[in-house]
């Protein structure tokens, strides 16, 4: 607890009474017991007797040259103030821990939910996709090219509904931290010459270049899956958010401790204000592609998650006319 | 099998919806399907008639796909059907059991299209 949020604390509990009774009654009866033992040896003084009060045996003095009120007095504030910091104290400690407790059922509750509703959520868009699938496949009959182009648009806005339903999914479950991750040697050039080869189609239909500048071979030691997600996810992007006939650059670099996967773009970029937002959970930054686009806002969270849990690093760098995404992680 | 028209498959599924949409997809490819929408109607079923391929739903009432499969696996340990699982709960723990109990495939059903479900039932038969 830091001094300036124990002081607000120890304010505020003088303030919000009811919590503190026990604290003030063991303050008040301390007080009052001084009080009284000062009183009680004033009298005895006055009178000429010298009444030995507890402090004095314990002291192994008598008092009769001095004036010990102002002594017991401050002696018993002190006794007072001292207990009623520490019961301060313990109860902080305890609402803290309650809160804390509260937190983490507030946010298992939700990982819970979300988790449930993403599964129910599944078996619908699970019919559609039969049921449209169906159609499209020309196992109901023959169709024309205009149907075909429709139902073509329905099935594929279904599938991008799954993928963020999938999204969620992953998401709860790294946020529960029931993702576990399983090092091992692979390729990193290799998955990154394979994750290029799986776009082929989309880069073909935007008539990107796309540029790989890597050694031979890269092995590193991390989850294979957890490493091939997060460069999917800046991949996608990339060709996603970059214009026809524009330039995606992909470059593997060995340093002395990490490896660097460098994305390089010349789409349509991230504006300086937004890029705090870029890693955020359900952030989606407006930009002109970005509605036909579409996305859950989670593609980078997940990204970020995964390379961390990797004991990498994944960092936006903001060029004008394009954007850098590039990934670190240790050799 | 090399001709599906005479392969026999059992679909277990208890969304009757899915049901159907899979009996539809499988019976235009030719094969021969018979539905169930349960473990316990899926056990009564194979107590009575032999089947090539049992496309199995985890998540159902009543009985779910893994005591089904430990049911299955307990009384008709003899039987040569194919067993395809499929769910759309990716729970880890429930496909590592499936595939203790001796499956041929899993695969998460929101990822697959018909044109998909028949290259697995394909593969598998």
């Amino acid at each position: 607890m830091r001094l300036k949020q124990f002081a607000r604390y120890i304010w505020h509990d003088i303030t919000a009474q009811k919590d503190y009774i026990g604290s003030y009654a063991i303050a008040g009866a301390v007080l009052l017991v001084a009080f009284f033992i000062n009183l009680d040896h004033n009298a005895h003084k006055n009178s000429g007797e010298y009444w030995i009060s507890p402090l004095e045996s314990v002291f192994n003095t008598s008092f009769k040259n001095t004036d010990m009120t102002g002594a017991i007095m401050s002696f018993g504030i002190l006794i007072a103030l001292f207990l009623f910091v520490i019961s301060v104290v313990i109860k902080r400690n305890k609402l803290d821990k309650i809160h804390t407790s509260n937190q983490l059922k507030l946010q298992e509750a939700r990982d819970d939910l979300l988790a449930l509703a993403s599964h129910q959520l599944r078996t619908p868009a699970t019919g559609v996709k039969q049921y449209l699938g169906i159609i499209r496949e020309g196992m109901a009959g023959s169709i024309s090219t205009k149907q075909r182009n429709l139902i073509d648009r329905a099935y594929f806005y279904n599938e991008r509904q799954l993928r963020i339903i999938n999204d969620f999914l992953y998401m709860a479950k790294l946020d529960a931290e029931r993702i576990i991750v399983h090092p091992r040697d692979f390729d990193l050039v290799d998955l990154v010459k394979e994750l290029v080869r799986i776009y082929e189609q989309n880069i073909l239909a935007k008539e990107l270049k796309v540029e790989i500048s890597a050694p031979d071979d890269l092995i590193i030691n991390a989850d294979k899956q957890c490493v091939r997600m997060s460069i999917e996810n800046l991949l996608s992007n990339a060709v996603k958010y970059t214009n026809f006939k524009g330039h995606v650059k992909i470059e593997v670099e060995k340093h002395t401790t990490t490896v660097s996967i460098r994305i390089i773009d010349n789409g349509v970029g991230i504006r300086k204000k937004d890029s705090s937002k870029l890693f955020k959970k359900f952030s989606r930054i407006d930009n002109p592609l970005s509605s036909i686009e579409g996305g859950s806002g989670i593609g980078l969270y997940i990204a970020r998650k995964l390379v961390e849990l990797n004991h990498g690093s994944i960092r936006h760098k903001s060029i004008s006319g394009g954007s850098i995404f590039i990934i670190e992680l240790p050799l | 099998m090399t001709d599906t028209t005479l392969a026999n498959i059992l679909i277990v599924e208890d969304d009757k919806s899915l049901n159907e949409a899979y009996t539809m997809i499988l019976d235009t490819a030719g094969y021969d399907t018979t539905p169930a929408s349960d473990g316990i109607e899926a056990l009564s079923l194979v107590e009575d008639s032999n089947y090539d391929l049992i496309l199995l739903d985890l998540k159902m009432p009543n009985m779910d796909g893994i005591k089904f499969l430990k049911e299955y696996k307990k009384r008709y340990k003899n039987r040569q059907a194919k067993l395809v699982v499929f769910s759309n709960y990716d729970l880890q723990n429930e496909v590592k059991q499936a595939y203790e109990l001796g499956i041929d495939k899993y695969f998460l059903k929101s990822w697959a299209s018909p044109k998909d479900l028949l290259k697995i039932i394909e593969e598998v038969i």
